[in-house]
């Protein structure tokens, strides 16, 4: 049976991401403390808002590259942790649960990966580079 | 005069226009509708006609900080959808229309536009990547309008109004 769960996210910590998108401030400090789904829904959020800017800024040019060339492939988290489970593993959220210190420092790595290429699509400065 | 008339094969919708302290409820309902009203409760009205079969009735309503006042209680549970009005270079304004927020999509399940002021401020990002609304989630969009400017106010309108037409159909 699908089980649809409710979002955990609040509406107005989607509105903080766009403000903070929006001015070049940072991200990463919004999601200290969050547990696996709070984790999860936010990179998702994320995820969507970049594919979705990222269409209408660059059109039929617009490519998933664009994105997932900036971030560390899983490749590297494997090495980097000595981990043997499978790429799939990785990829899914099942990490979270089962080696979150290592799932957790990707999905921040690839939020902060997202909100670069976002700057560029959105033409807005990061504070953080002044 | 004929066309603020209900008539009785018209369809009628509420709409709520809420927002914090100093959001320019009264210019957007007033920039919308040809007669506005602002009641002894301190609820601002006015009627939108959407062609020849539908009437929209606007309900421009505060929020205190803390709580929604008897005006809100007795429009909220009829509405069909709600627009929430902050000023985006006010901390304040903005911080009032985060606790709106979170209190109307835990309440309510309507379609919700949130319409960001610039007031004379440029846009933060291009007209064109928010004209047709950010979404949020399934029934939050937002996007930016100036209080001053007649068409980002009727955009932010028809906003709600597609999102109504998705929740529909």
């Amino acid at each position: 049976m699908l089980i649809v769960q409710e979002p955990l996210l609040k509406a107005s910590f989607k509105l903080e991401i766009l403000r903070r998108l929006f001015t070049g401030a940072a991200i990463l400090p919004l999601l200290e403390g969050f547990e696996a789904r709070e984790m999860i829904e936010a990179r998702q959020f994320i995820w969507e808002k970049t594919i979705e800017f990222g269409i209408q800024t660059r059109g039929k040019a617009f490519s998933r590259d664009d994105i997932t060339k900036r971030m560390k492939p899983i490749s590297w988290y494997q090495k980097e942790k000595g981990c043997k489970e499978p790429a799939q593993k990785c990829r899914a959220t099942d990490c979270f649960y089962t080696n979150p210190e290592c799932a957790f420092a990707m999905a921040k790595d690839q939020i902060e990966a997202m909100r670069r290429v976002l700057m560029d699509y959105l033409n807005v400065t990061s504070k953080s580079e002044g | 005069m004929e066309e603020y008339l209900h008539h009785e094969t018209q369809r009628v919708g509420e709409i709520v226009i809420v927002g914090p302290p100093g959001s320019a409820k009264y210019e957007f309902i007033n920039s919308l509708c040809k007669d506005v009203v602002i009641t002894d409760q301190d609820v601002i009205f006015g009627r939108l006609p959407v062609g020849k079969d539908l009437l929209l009735f606007l309900y421009g309503v505060g929020y205190n900080g803390k709580n929604f006042d008897f005006a809100w209680d007795l429009i909220a549970p009829k509405m069909l959808g709600c627009i929430i009005l902050f000023d985006w270079y006010n901390q304040q304004s903005y911080e009032g229309a985060n606790k709106i927020l979170d209190f109307l999509t835990q309440q309510f399940s309507a379609p919700l536009v949130l319409a960001a002021d610039v007031r004379s401020n440029s846009y933060p990002i291009e007209e064109c990547l928010f004209s047709a609304g950010i979404t949020l989630s399934s029934h939050v969009r937002f996007l930016f309008y100036r209080s001053s400017d007649a068409n980002g106010i009727r955009r932010a309108a028809v906003s709600l109004l597609d999102a109504l037409i998705e929740a529909a159909s």
